[in-house]
């Protein structure tokens, strides 16, 4: 049991950043010296929280784009109910995605998801709220929810910008 | 003064252990025991003040290296203006 728990906190711990791996090889030396199975696993646990909350803070972006990225949505939520075109919407995704990941390629990430999220939003938004959709547009929850897919073709264009901006 | 990130009841207890001492290195897990933290509340609250300068970091080598910690001056300083607001705001001092 307490090598399971030793490997897992050295998995765990991997999985930190390189500017935090320091603090991870610290986790796994003092869980060296943890003989009590109870208290090792209660240490392990600890420590995989400490690194879901460095990787959740690395992938949040900071207060000023995240306000950039939700005005941002909401325009393109709102271009969106205002155009019939599919195709048009989905273009305007992308290039806003791409343009996003490319100004804060360390945000690419979250607003790739967050712009790609915002069309499906503004579907649910309006049609929990009573008010109803356009013509065209998916009208009930279930359908809007599938708008949340778009995630992923804006995610991509968000770290296409980001790899253009910062070449590997 | 509004709350800062040092402001939680686990940054003030450990600025108040680490400062009772403040010579001396101490482990993480003898923190942690002596804290009654676990530690996912731990690591985070050391990475913190390590970040702002408040906390000086070392391997200490052995057999088996391990992290130890002490506070620095700027974070000696501030664990102790802890204890003084703290004893004002109690009365004793």
């Amino acid at each position: 049991m307490s090598e399971i728990l030793r490997r897992l906190i050295a998995f765990v711990s991997r999985r930190l950043p390189p500017e935090r791996s320091e603090w991870g090889v610290a986790l796994v030396r003092e869980a060296d010296e943890i003989e009590e199975a109870g208290e090792l696993a209660s240490w392990t646990l600890g420590a995989a929280g400490f690194v879901a909350r460095v990787r959740l803070a690395q992938l949040a972006p900071p207060p000023s784009l995240l306000g950039a990225l939700i005005a941002a949505g909401a325009g393109l939520a709102w271009f969106d109910f205002h155009t019939e075109a599919t195709q048009t919407s989905l273009v305007a995704l992308l290039i806003a995605s791409g343009a996003a990941g490319a100004l804060v390629p360390q945000g690419a990430r979250a607003s790739g998801l967050l712009l790609g999220s915002a069309i499906a939003f503004g579907h649910l938004a309006m049609i929990l709220s009573g008010r109803g959709v356009p013509r065209g547009h998916p009208h009930s929850a279930g359908s809007a929810s599938l708008l949340f897919l778009l995630a992923l073709p804006a995610l991509g264009a968000a770290l296409l910008g980001a790899r253009l901006r910062r070449p590997a | 003064m509004g709350r800062t990130r040092h402001s939680s009841r686990q940054i003030d207890a450990l600025l108040a252990s680490l400062a009772a001492a403040p010579s001396r290195w101490r482990y993480g897990y003898e923190l942690s025991q002596e804290l009654d933290v676990g530690s996912g509340t731990l690591y985070p609250a050391l990475a913190r003040l390590a970040d702002d300068g408040l906390l000086a970091s070392r391997w200490e080598l052995g057999r088996r290296p391990r992290h130890v910690y002490r506070l620095t001056a700027k974070g000696l300083s501030l664990a102790r203006g802890r204890a003084r607001g703290h004893a004002v705001a109690l009365g004793v001092a």
